[in-house]
Protein backbone atom coordinates (compact mmCIF):
# COMPACT_ATOMS: atom_id res chain seq x y z
CA UNK A 1 0.00 0.00 0.00
CA UNK A 2 1.46 3.44 -0.92
CA UNK A 3 0.34 7.02 0.14
CA UNK A 4 -0.71 5.61 4.03
CA UNK A 5 1.52 4.07 6.51
CA UNK A 6 -1.32 1.21 7.38
CA UNK A 7 -1.14 1.87 10.91
CA UNK A 8 -2.76 3.20 13.94
CA UNK A 9 -1.45 4.12 17.43
CA UNK A 10 -3.69 3.18 20.33
CA UNK A 11 -2.79 4.98 23.63
CA UNK A 12 -4.73 4.07 26.94
CA UNK A 13 -3.59 6.84 29.36
CA UNK A 14 -5.40 4.99 32.29
CA UNK A 15 -3.44 1.89 32.52
CA UNK A 16 -0.82 3.11 30.16
CA UNK A 17 -1.33 0.18 27.42
CA UNK A 18 0.06 0.93 23.98
CA UNK A 19 -0.83 -1.20 21.00
CA UNK A 20 -0.41 -0.89 17.44
CA UNK A 21 -2.87 -1.66 14.87
CA UNK A 22 -3.33 -2.78 11.18
CA UNK A 23 -5.94 -0.55 9.27
CA UNK A 24 -7.96 -2.68 7.35
CA UNK A 25 -6.86 -1.08 3.52
CA UNK A 26 -10.71 -0.50 2.60
CA UNK A 27 -11.10 2.04 4.98
CA UNK A 28 -8.26 4.07 4.34
CA UNK A 29 -9.23 3.74 0.73
CA UNK A 30 -12.71 4.48 1.18
CA UNK A 31 -12.01 7.48 3.65
CA UNK A 32 -8.66 8.65 2.65
CA UNK A 33 -7.68 10.74 5.92
CA UNK A 34 -8.25 13.69 7.75
CA UNK A 35 -11.62 14.78 9.68
CA UNK A 36 -13.04 12.30 7.05
CA UNK A 37 -11.25 9.49 8.45
CA UNK A 38 -11.65 10.85 11.87
CA UNK A 39 -15.17 10.87 11.92
CA UNK A 40 -15.27 7.49 10.51
CA UNK A 41 -13.13 6.34 13.52
CA UNK A 42 -15.00 8.45 15.94
CA UNK A 43 -18.39 6.27 14.74
CA UNK A 44 -16.35 3.23 14.68
CA UNK A 45 -15.04 3.34 18.48
CA UNK A 46 -18.59 5.14 19.79
CA UNK A 47 -17.30 8.19 20.88
CA UNK A 48 -19.12 9.64 23.24
CA UNK A 49 -19.04 12.22 26.33
CA UNK A 50 -18.69 8.93 29.00
CA UNK A 51 -16.43 7.14 26.54
CA UNK A 52 -14.10 10.48 25.28
CA UNK A 53 -11.39 9.50 23.00
CA UNK A 54 -8.47 11.90 21.06
CA UNK A 55 -8.32 10.68 17.82
CA UNK A 56 -5.82 11.97 14.86
CA UNK A 57 -5.54 11.10 11.55
CA UNK A 58 -3.67 12.45 8.84
CA UNK A 59 -4.35 13.29 5.13
CA UNK A 60 -3.08 10.74 2.65
CA UNK A 61 -0.73 13.39 1.22
CA UNK A 62 0.63 14.84 4.34
CA UNK A 63 4.34 14.58 4.82
CA UNK A 64 4.99 13.75 0.77
CA UNK A 65 5.90 16.96 -0.42
CA UNK A 66 3.18 18.07 -2.09
CA UNK A 67 2.79 21.93 -2.06
CA UNK A 68 0.77 22.06 0.99
CA UNK A 69 0.56 18.89 2.26
CA UNK A 70 1.05 19.29 6.05
CA UNK A 71 -2.66 18.81 7.64
CA UNK A 72 -3.19 15.71 10.26
CA UNK A 73 -7.01 15.95 11.94
CA UNK A 74 -7.27 15.87 15.58
CA UNK A 75 -10.52 15.20 16.95
CA UNK A 76 -12.34 14.64 20.40
CA UNK A 77 -15.98 14.67 22.12
CA UNK A 78 -16.83 18.00 23.14
CA UNK A 79 -19.68 19.58 23.93
CA UNK A 80 -22.42 17.65 22.34
CA UNK A 81 -20.33 15.83 19.26
CA UNK A 82 -17.13 14.97 17.82
CA UNK A 83 -15.64 17.80 16.97
CA UNK A 84 -12.57 17.46 14.43
CA UNK A 85 -10.42 20.05 12.97
CA UNK A 86 -7.19 20.15 11.02
CA UNK A 87 -3.53 20.71 13.12
CA UNK A 88 -1.27 22.98 11.01
CA UNK A 89 2.68 23.36 10.53
CA UNK A 90 4.90 19.93 10.87
CA UNK A 91 3.32 17.60 13.64
CA UNK A 92 1.15 15.37 11.70
CA UNK A 93 4.22 14.68 9.30
CA UNK A 94 6.05 13.79 11.93
CA UNK A 95 3.30 11.10 12.90
CA UNK A 96 4.03 9.62 9.39
CA UNK A 97 7.56 9.42 9.74
CA UNK A 98 6.92 7.54 13.06
CA UNK A 99 5.06 4.93 11.01
CA UNK A 100 1.40 5.62 11.88
CA UNK A 101 -1.70 7.18 10.10
CA UNK A 102 -3.87 7.40 12.91
CA UNK A 103 -3.53 7.77 16.91
CA UNK A 104 -6.51 7.00 18.82
CA UNK A 105 -6.13 7.98 23.02
CA UNK A 106 -8.05 6.82 25.15
CA UNK A 107 -8.23 6.52 29.00
CA UNK A 108 -7.16 9.33 31.71
CA UNK A 109 -3.75 9.79 32.95
CA UNK A 110 -3.34 9.62 36.74
CA UNK A 111 -1.48 11.99 37.14
CA UNK A 112 -0.60 15.22 34.56
CA UNK A 113 1.51 13.70 31.95
CA UNK A 114 2.84 13.95 28.43
CA UNK A 115 2.75 11.51 25.56
CA UNK A 116 5.96 10.80 23.92
CA UNK A 117 6.53 9.16 20.34
CA UNK A 118 10.06 9.02 19.66
CA UNK A 119 10.75 6.64 16.87
CA UNK A 120 9.71 3.01 18.42
CA UNK A 121 9.96 4.12 21.64
CA UNK A 122 6.10 5.02 22.58
CA UNK A 123 6.05 6.61 26.49
CA UNK A 124 3.34 8.26 28.59
CA UNK A 125 5.54 10.50 30.96
CA UNK A 126 4.39 11.31 34.16
CA UNK A 127 5.03 14.75 35.29
CA UNK A 128 3.41 16.93 37.44
CA UNK A 129 5.77 19.92 37.23
CA UNK A 130 4.31 20.11 33.98
CA UNK A 131 0.97 21.39 35.36
CA UNK A 132 0.23 25.02 35.22
CA UNK A 133 2.89 25.57 32.30
CA UNK A 134 2.10 27.82 29.73
CA UNK A 135 2.35 25.81 25.69
CA UNK A 136 6.03 27.67 24.67
CA UNK A 137 7.04 26.48 28.76
CA UNK A 138 5.62 22.72 28.09
CA UNK A 139 7.76 22.72 25.03
CA UNK A 140 10.89 23.82 26.52
CA UNK A 141 10.21 21.69 29.42
CA UNK A 142 10.03 18.47 27.16
CA UNK A 143 13.13 19.85 24.32
CA UNK A 144 15.41 20.77 27.59
CA UNK A 145 15.59 16.40 28.57
CA UNK A 146 17.60 15.82 25.36
CA UNK A 147 20.24 17.35 23.17
CA UNK A 148 19.99 20.67 21.42
CA UNK A 149 19.80 18.54 17.79
CA UNK A 150 17.41 15.76 19.20
CA UNK A 151 15.21 18.25 21.04
CA UNK A 152 14.94 20.46 17.28
CA UNK A 153 13.71 17.62 15.92
CA UNK A 154 10.95 16.98 18.22
CA UNK A 155 7.62 18.32 17.18
CA UNK A 156 5.02 19.02 20.44
CA UNK A 157 1.30 19.78 20.56
CA UNK A 158 0.62 21.42 23.50
CA UNK A 159 -2.56 22.94 26.16
CA UNK A 160 -1.72 25.61 27.99
CA UNK A 161 -3.85 26.84 31.39
CA UNK A 162 -7.38 27.15 29.75
CA UNK A 163 -6.72 23.37 28.56
CA UNK A 164 -5.89 22.54 32.20
CA UNK A 165 -9.41 23.71 33.42
CA UNK A 166 -11.46 22.02 30.69
CA UNK A 167 -12.35 25.51 28.93
CA UNK A 168 -14.61 25.56 25.71
CA UNK A 169 -12.52 28.01 24.34
CA UNK A 170 -8.93 26.06 25.09
CA UNK A 171 -6.95 25.27 21.94
CA UNK A 172 -4.21 23.46 21.01
CA UNK A 173 -0.44 24.95 20.32
CA UNK A 174 1.47 23.19 17.67
CA UNK A 175 5.54 24.18 18.16
CA UNK A 176 4.48 28.00 18.58
CA UNK A 177 1.72 27.94 16.74
CA UNK A 178 -2.06 29.04 18.04
CA UNK A 179 -4.16 26.75 15.94
CA UNK A 180 -7.21 28.76 15.48
CA UNK A 181 -10.10 26.77 15.25
CA UNK A 182 -8.99 23.89 17.88
CA UNK A 183 -11.25 25.72 20.22
CA UNK A 184 -12.99 22.90 22.71
CA UNK A 185 -10.14 20.28 21.65
CA UNK A 186 -7.57 21.58 24.78
CA UNK A 187 -10.34 20.72 27.40
CA UNK A 188 -10.18 17.07 25.91
CA UNK A 189 -6.34 17.17 26.81
CA UNK A 190 -7.22 18.79 30.02
CA UNK A 191 -9.95 15.84 30.59
CA UNK A 192 -7.68 13.39 29.65
CA UNK A 193 -4.55 14.66 32.22
CA UNK A 194 -2.81 15.04 28.68
CA UNK A 195 -0.24 18.10 28.94
CA UNK A 196 1.19 17.30 25.35
CA UNK A 197 1.88 14.88 22.76
CA UNK A 198 5.69 15.24 21.47
CA UNK A 199 6.66 13.53 18.42
CA UNK A 200 9.63 12.67 16.29
CA UNK A 201 9.70 9.71 13.49
CA UNK A 202 12.35 8.15 11.67
CA UNK A 203 10.25 5.54 9.55
CA UNK A 204 10.44 5.83 5.46
CA UNK A 205 7.41 6.54 3.38
CA UNK A 206 6.94 4.65 0.37
CA UNK A 207 5.45 6.62 -3.04
CA UNK A 208 4.29 4.77 -5.43
CA UNK A 209 5.23 6.35 -8.26
CA UNK A 210 8.21 8.89 -7.30
CA UNK A 211 10.15 9.90 -10.40
CA UNK A 212 6.56 11.00 -11.76
CA UNK A 213 5.88 12.48 -8.25
CA UNK A 214 8.67 14.68 -8.57
CA UNK A 215 8.04 15.65 -11.91
CA UNK A 216 4.72 17.31 -11.41
CA UNK A 217 5.52 18.84 -8.15
CA UNK A 218 8.91 20.45 -9.94
CA UNK A 219 6.65 21.73 -13.00
CA UNK A 220 4.31 23.31 -10.40
CA UNK A 221 6.80 24.65 -8.16
CA UNK A 222 8.21 26.28 -11.16
CA UNK A 223 4.93 27.27 -12.40
CA UNK A 224 4.34 28.90 -9.08
CA UNK A 225 7.54 30.92 -8.91
CA UNK A 226 6.72 32.54 -12.27
CA UNK A 227 3.38 33.74 -10.38
CA UNK A 228 4.36 34.46 -7.37
CA UNK A 229 4.35 38.30 -7.85
CA UNK A 230 0.82 37.98 -8.78
CA UNK A 231 -0.10 35.50 -5.65
CA UNK A 232 1.40 38.23 -2.77
CA UNK A 233 -0.77 41.24 -4.61
CA UNK A 234 -3.58 38.57 -4.91
CA UNK A 235 -3.38 38.06 -0.74
CA UNK A 236 -2.77 41.73 -0.14
CA UNK A 237 -6.36 42.25 -2.00
CA UNK A 238 -7.86 39.82 0.19
CA UNK A 239 -6.45 42.07 3.13
CA UNK A 240 -8.26 45.32 1.74
CA UNK A 241 -11.22 43.34 1.04
CA UNK A 242 -11.88 41.75 4.29
CA UNK A 243 -11.11 45.28 5.49
CA UNK A 244 -7.72 44.29 7.71
CA UNK A 245 -6.35 47.50 7.97
CA UNK A 246 -3.76 46.95 10.44
CA UNK A 247 -2.17 43.79 8.76
CA UNK A 248 0.16 45.65 7.08
CA UNK A 249 1.46 47.13 10.31
CA UNK A 250 1.41 43.76 11.85
CA UNK A 251 3.27 42.09 9.80
CA UNK A 252 5.64 44.96 8.65
CA UNK A 253 9.35 43.23 9.22
CA UNK A 254 7.90 39.88 9.71
CA UNK A 255 9.46 36.89 8.47
CA UNK A 256 7.13 34.21 6.56
CA UNK A 257 6.92 30.76 7.79
CA UNK A 258 5.37 27.90 5.89
CA UNK A 259 4.15 24.65 7.37
CA UNK A 260 5.60 21.38 6.04
CA UNK A 261 6.40 21.93 2.27
CA UNK A 262 4.47 24.80 2.19
CA UNK A 263 5.55 27.32 -0.58
CA UNK A 264 2.75 29.72 0.18
CA UNK A 265 4.05 30.38 3.54
CA UNK A 266 1.33 32.31 5.20
CA UNK A 267 2.54 32.24 8.82
CA UNK A 268 4.40 35.38 9.69
CA UNK A 269 6.85 35.02 12.32
CA UNK A 270 8.73 38.15 14.58
CA UNK A 271 10.88 37.49 16.92
CA UNK A 272 10.97 33.99 16.89
CA UNK A 273 6.81 34.56 18.25
CA UNK A 274 4.40 33.89 15.75
CA UNK A 275 1.93 36.89 14.58
CA UNK A 276 -2.13 36.20 14.30
CA UNK A 277 -3.47 35.04 11.02
CA UNK A 278 -5.83 36.60 8.86
CA UNK A 279 -8.77 34.71 10.36
CA UNK A 280 -7.66 35.80 13.69
CA UNK A 281 -6.84 39.42 12.75
CA UNK A 282 -10.47 39.34 11.05
CA UNK A 283 -12.01 37.92 14.73
CA UNK A 284 -10.45 40.16 16.73
CA UNK A 285 -11.17 43.18 14.29
CA UNK A 286 -14.73 42.31 12.90
CA UNK A 287 -16.08 40.45 16.09
CA UNK A 288 -14.03 41.47 19.18
CA UNK A 289 -14.19 45.28 17.62
CA UNK A 290 -9.82 45.32 18.39
CA UNK A 291 -8.44 47.62 15.75
CA UNK A 292 -5.16 49.30 17.41
CA UNK A 293 -2.43 47.35 16.93
CA UNK A 294 -1.29 47.08 20.77
CA UNK A 295 -4.52 45.85 21.77
CA UNK A 296 -4.79 43.07 18.67
CA UNK A 297 -1.39 41.70 20.21
CA UNK A 298 -1.92 42.13 23.78
CA UNK A 299 -5.33 39.94 23.43
CA UNK A 300 -3.25 37.58 21.03
CA UNK A 301 -0.64 37.03 23.61
CA UNK A 302 -2.82 36.52 26.24
CA UNK A 303 -4.33 33.39 24.05
CA UNK A 304 -1.13 32.39 22.91
CA UNK A 305 -0.03 32.03 26.68
CA UNK A 306 -3.20 30.63 28.17
CA UNK A 307 -3.85 28.24 24.84
CA UNK A 308 -6.64 29.85 23.89
CA UNK A 309 -8.79 29.52 20.48
CA UNK A 310 -8.62 33.44 19.02
CA UNK A 311 -11.65 32.35 17.03
CA UNK A 312 -13.59 30.31 19.71
CA UNK A 313 -12.88 33.61 22.03
CA UNK A 314 -14.24 36.27 19.45
CA UNK A 315 -17.16 33.97 18.79
CA UNK A 316 -17.97 33.65 22.75
CA UNK A 317 -17.74 36.83 23.56
CA UNK A 318 -19.82 38.24 20.84
CA UNK A 319 -22.17 35.71 22.68
CA UNK A 320 -21.76 36.96 25.70
CA UNK A 321 -22.07 40.96 24.12
CA UNK A 322 -25.73 39.51 23.34
CA UNK A 323 -26.18 38.37 26.85
CA UNK A 324 -24.69 40.74 29.06
CA UNK A 325 -24.95 44.24 27.27
CA UNK A 326 -22.89 45.94 30.19
CA UNK A 327 -19.91 44.26 28.03
CA UNK A 328 -18.95 45.84 25.39
CA UNK A 329 -17.52 45.36 22.11
CA UNK A 330 -14.17 47.23 21.75
CA UNK A 331 -13.21 47.34 25.20
CA UNK A 332 -10.07 45.83 26.06
CA UNK A 333 -10.28 45.31 29.45
CA UNK A 334 -13.29 43.95 29.52
CA UNK A 335 -12.06 40.80 27.58
CA UNK A 336 -8.64 40.51 29.71
CA UNK A 337 -11.40 40.34 32.78
CA UNK A 338 -13.47 37.80 31.14
CA UNK A 339 -10.74 35.82 30.06
CA UNK A 340 -9.16 35.73 33.08
CA UNK A 341 -11.88 35.03 35.26
CA UNK A 342 -12.83 31.24 34.72
CA UNK A 343 -15.86 31.33 36.08
CA UNK A 344 -17.17 34.01 33.32
CA UNK A 345 -20.04 33.07 30.71
CA UNK A 346 -17.01 33.38 28.31
CA UNK A 347 -15.40 29.92 28.97
CA UNK A 348 -18.52 28.40 28.14
CA UNK A 349 -17.72 29.00 24.65
CA UNK A 350 -20.37 30.46 21.94
CA UNK A 351 -22.41 27.27 21.00
CA UNK A 352 -23.24 26.46 24.46
CA UNK A 353 -24.38 30.24 25.18
CA UNK A 354 -26.04 29.75 22.36
CA UNK A 355 -27.77 26.70 23.71
CA UNK A 356 -28.89 28.12 26.84
CA UNK A 357 -29.43 31.49 26.44
CA UNK A 358 -31.31 30.84 23.23
CA UNK A 359 -29.58 32.74 20.92
CA UNK A 360 -29.03 30.36 18.28
CA UNK A 361 -29.94 32.72 15.54
CA UNK A 362 -27.20 35.18 16.59
CA UNK A 363 -24.52 32.45 16.87
CA UNK A 364 -25.33 30.99 13.32
CA UNK A 365 -25.20 35.03 12.74
CA UNK A 366 -21.80 34.54 13.33
CA UNK A 367 -21.05 31.65 11.63
CA UNK A 368 -22.38 32.97 8.67
CA UNK A 369 -20.30 35.93 8.68
CA UNK A 370 -16.89 33.97 9.50
CA UNK A 371 -17.68 31.84 6.34
CA UNK A 372 -18.15 34.91 4.55
CA UNK A 373 -14.83 35.80 5.00
CA UNK A 374 -13.71 32.49 4.23
CA UNK A 375 -15.74 33.38 0.66
CA UNK A 376 -13.67 35.91 0.66
CA UNK A 377 -9.74 34.45 0.84
CA UNK A 378 -10.96 31.36 -1.61
CA UNK A 379 -13.33 32.91 -3.60
CA UNK A 380 -16.88 31.27 -4.55
CA UNK A 381 -17.26 29.34 -1.47
CA UNK A 382 -20.19 27.18 -2.95
CA UNK A 383 -17.64 26.79 -5.72
CA UNK A 384 -14.27 25.79 -3.44
CA UNK A 385 -16.18 23.74 -0.61
CA UNK A 386 -16.35 20.68 -2.44
CA UNK A 387 -12.66 20.83 -3.13
CA UNK A 388 -12.10 22.03 0.18
CA UNK A 389 -13.62 18.85 1.85
CA UNK A 390 -11.53 16.43 -0.68
CA UNK A 391 -8.19 19.00 0.13
CA UNK A 392 -8.66 17.54 3.54
CA UNK A 393 -8.68 14.13 3.37
CA UNK A 394 -5.84 14.42 1.34
CA UNK A 395 -4.06 16.68 4.19
CA UNK A 396 -3.44 19.39 1.99
CA UNK A 397 -4.09 23.02 3.35
CA UNK A 398 -7.40 25.24 0.80
CA UNK A 399 -4.28 27.77 1.05
CA UNK A 400 -2.68 25.96 -1.50
CA UNK A 401 -5.42 26.84 -3.63
CA UNK A 402 -4.13 30.70 -3.67
CA UNK A 403 -1.04 29.61 -5.69
CA UNK A 404 -1.57 25.87 -7.03
CA UNK A 405 -4.05 24.06 -9.58
CA UNK A 406 -6.43 21.29 -7.88
CA UNK A 407 -5.45 19.53 -10.41
CA UNK A 408 -1.54 19.11 -9.23
CA UNK A 409 -2.91 17.65 -5.92
CA UNK A 410 -5.00 15.36 -8.15
CA UNK A 411 -2.16 14.26 -9.68
CA UNK A 412 0.15 14.20 -6.86
CA UNK A 413 -2.63 11.83 -5.41
CA UNK A 414 -1.89 10.00 -8.47
CA UNK A 415 1.54 9.40 -8.07
CA UNK A 416 1.78 8.92 -4.45
CA UNK A 417 -0.86 6.13 -4.12
CA UNK A 418 -0.78 4.66 -7.42
CA UNK A 419 -4.89 5.54 -8.07
CA UNK A 420 -7.63 7.54 -8.96
CA UNK A 421 -8.92 10.12 -6.55
CA UNK A 422 -12.51 9.08 -6.70
CA UNK A 423 -14.27 12.46 -6.57
CA UNK A 424 -17.89 10.72 -6.27
CA UNK A 425 -17.63 8.07 -3.99
CA UNK A 426 -16.21 10.52 -1.63
CA UNK A 427 -19.45 12.69 -1.81
CA UNK A 428 -21.16 9.84 -1.28
CA UNK A 429 -19.80 8.56 2.09
CA UNK A 430 -20.43 12.37 3.06
CA UNK A 431 -17.57 14.92 3.15
CA UNK A 432 -17.78 17.21 6.52
CA UNK A 433 -15.57 19.58 6.76
CA UNK A 434 -16.82 22.99 6.49
CA UNK A 435 -19.57 22.27 9.19
CA UNK A 436 -16.42 20.89 11.54
CA UNK A 437 -15.03 24.18 11.03
CA UNK A 438 -17.27 26.60 11.57
CA UNK A 439 -18.75 25.04 14.93
CA UNK A 440 -17.16 27.59 17.06
CA UNK A 441 -17.14 26.27 20.45
CA UNK B 1 25.71 19.46 -14.44
CA UNK B 2 28.10 20.77 -16.64
CA UNK B 3 31.72 20.37 -14.87
CA UNK B 4 31.85 23.90 -13.43
CA UNK B 5 32.54 24.30 -9.77
CA UNK B 6 29.11 25.28 -8.45
CA UNK B 7 28.05 25.64 -4.82
CA UNK B 8 24.74 26.27 -3.09
CA UNK B 9 24.55 29.15 -1.59
CA UNK B 10 22.46 29.37 1.75
CA UNK B 11 20.36 32.98 2.45
CA UNK B 12 19.09 32.55 6.12
CA UNK B 13 17.21 35.31 5.85
CA UNK B 14 14.84 33.62 3.61
CA UNK B 15 14.18 29.87 4.57
CA UNK B 16 11.05 29.92 5.90
CA UNK B 17 12.11 26.64 7.22
CA UNK B 18 9.64 24.25 5.30
CA UNK B 19 11.47 21.59 4.96
CA UNK B 20 10.54 21.14 1.32
CA UNK B 21 14.47 20.48 0.72
CA UNK B 22 14.23 17.93 2.96
CA UNK B 23 11.67 16.11 1.41
CA UNK B 24 13.17 16.74 -2.54
CA UNK B 25 16.45 15.80 -1.41
CA UNK B 26 15.34 12.01 0.47
CA UNK B 27 13.01 11.53 -2.52
CA UNK B 28 15.90 11.42 -5.34
CA UNK B 29 18.56 9.56 -3.00
CA UNK B 30 16.43 6.79 -2.19
CA UNK B 31 14.52 5.35 -4.68
CA UNK B 32 10.80 6.62 -3.88
CA UNK B 33 10.75 7.25 0.17
CA UNK B 34 10.58 10.29 1.73
CA UNK B 35 12.74 10.53 5.14
CA UNK B 36 14.21 13.69 6.11
CA UNK B 37 16.81 11.50 8.00
CA UNK B 38 17.98 10.18 4.86
CA UNK B 39 18.53 13.90 3.57
CA UNK B 40 21.40 15.64 2.58
CA UNK B 41 20.34 19.32 3.41
CA UNK B 42 18.25 19.67 7.10
CA UNK B 43 16.76 22.51 8.55
CA UNK B 44 17.81 23.18 12.00
CA UNK B 45 15.20 26.04 13.95
CA UNK B 46 17.29 28.75 15.58
CA UNK B 47 15.85 31.20 17.94
CA UNK B 48 14.63 33.54 15.42
CA UNK B 49 15.54 31.92 12.16
CA UNK B 50 15.71 28.83 10.17
CA UNK B 51 19.16 27.17 8.89
CA UNK B 52 19.64 25.03 6.38
CA UNK B 53 22.00 22.91 6.84
CA UNK B 54 24.43 20.49 4.70
CA UNK B 55 27.12 19.47 7.39
CA UNK B 56 25.82 16.79 10.07
CA UNK B 57 24.22 18.06 13.80
CA UNK B 58 26.22 19.99 16.32
CA UNK B 59 30.10 18.74 17.00
CA UNK B 60 30.28 18.12 20.91
CA UNK B 61 32.47 21.05 22.87
CA UNK B 62 34.67 19.17 24.94
CA UNK B 63 35.52 16.55 22.50
CA UNK B 64 35.96 18.11 19.19
CA UNK B 65 35.78 21.70 19.69
CA UNK B 66 37.94 23.91 22.17
CA UNK B 67 36.21 27.10 21.29
CA UNK B 68 32.83 26.95 21.04
CA UNK B 69 31.47 30.21 22.04
CA UNK B 70 28.12 31.86 22.42
CA UNK B 71 28.21 34.82 19.93
CA UNK B 72 25.88 38.29 20.34
CA UNK B 73 24.63 39.89 16.93
CA UNK B 74 22.46 42.17 17.20
CA UNK B 75 20.94 41.39 20.27
CA UNK B 76 20.87 37.80 19.68
CA UNK B 77 23.19 35.44 20.94
CA UNK B 78 24.06 32.57 18.62
CA UNK B 79 25.99 28.97 19.09
CA UNK B 80 28.90 29.53 17.81
CA UNK B 81 29.07 25.78 16.00
CA UNK B 82 26.38 27.08 13.82
CA UNK B 83 28.44 29.92 12.45
CA UNK B 84 31.37 28.51 12.01
CA UNK B 85 30.50 25.29 10.25
CA UNK B 86 31.49 25.79 7.15
CA UNK B 87 35.06 25.39 8.10
CA UNK B 88 35.34 23.59 10.75
CA UNK B 89 37.71 20.93 10.73
CA UNK B 90 35.90 18.19 12.83
CA UNK B 91 32.27 18.70 11.46
CA UNK B 92 30.03 15.95 11.86
CA UNK B 93 28.42 14.33 8.85
CA UNK B 94 24.45 13.33 9.10
CA UNK B 95 24.33 9.47 8.95
CA UNK B 96 21.01 7.41 7.57
CA UNK B 97 19.28 6.47 10.69
CA UNK B 98 19.18 2.56 10.40
CA UNK B 99 22.59 1.90 8.46
CA UNK B 100 24.69 4.38 10.20
CA UNK B 101 25.76 5.36 6.25
CA UNK B 102 27.47 8.32 5.92
CA UNK B 103 25.23 11.26 4.11
CA UNK B 104 27.12 13.90 1.85
CA UNK B 105 25.69 16.32 -0.92
CA UNK B 106 26.40 15.40 -3.82
CA UNK B 107 24.96 18.36 -5.69
CA UNK B 108 22.33 15.64 -7.72
CA UNK B 109 24.95 15.02 -10.00
CA UNK B 110 22.69 12.55 -11.54
CA UNK B 111 20.50 14.81 -11.90
CA UNK B 112 20.60 16.84 -15.25
CA UNK B 113 18.30 19.44 -13.86
CA UNK B 114 20.75 19.49 -10.67
CA UNK B 115 20.02 19.71 -6.93
CA UNK B 116 16.52 18.47 -6.20
CA UNK B 117 17.04 21.06 -2.89
CA UNK B 118 17.15 23.71 -5.36
CA UNK B 119 14.13 22.95 -7.75
CA UNK B 120 11.81 22.69 -4.82
CA UNK B 121 12.74 25.88 -2.72
CA UNK B 122 10.26 28.44 -3.27
CA UNK B 123 11.85 31.10 -0.79
CA UNK B 124 14.81 31.98 -2.30
CA UNK B 125 16.73 30.20 0.76
CA UNK B 126 18.99 28.08 -1.58
CA UNK B 127 20.56 28.99 -5.39
CA UNK B 128 22.96 27.72 -7.28
CA UNK B 129 25.83 29.47 -7.94
CA UNK B 130 28.91 28.90 -10.22
CA UNK B 131 32.39 30.08 -8.83
CA UNK B 132 34.50 28.78 -11.59
CA UNK B 133 34.37 28.37 -15.21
Amino acid sequence: MFGWQGKALRINLSNGLVETELIAEELLENYLGGCMLARKIAELENISAKNNKLIMANGVLTGTGTPGAALCAIGAYVSSEFFCCPLWYHLGAELKFCGYDVVIIEGEAPVWSYLLVLDDEIKIIPAEEIKGLSPIETENFIRDGYSKWLGNEIRILSIGEDGENQSALAGLVSDGLLISHSGGLGSAFGEKRLKAIAVRGIQDFKLAHASKFVDIITKAIQNFRDNKDHIYEQMCNICKELNLPSVEKIYHDSEKRGCLGCPIACLQQKQDKFLPHFTTLFCFMDLLGLYRLEEILVIYNICFKKGIDPVALSIAARCVREIEKSFKIGDIEGIINLITDQDSLLHKGGARLAQEYNIEEFFKGLKKALNDHLGVIFGNLEEVNEKMHILDTLGVCPYILLGFPYEMVKEAFKTVTGKELDEESLKNRGLKWMEDYTVFR
Amino acid sequence: MDGRLYRIQIDTNKCTGCRHCETACSLVHTEGKINYHRARIRIISLEDRFLPLMAGPYVPVTQECASKKLVTINGKTYDQCILCRASCPNKSIFKEPDSGIPLKCDFCAFRPEGPACIEFCTSGALNLIRIKE
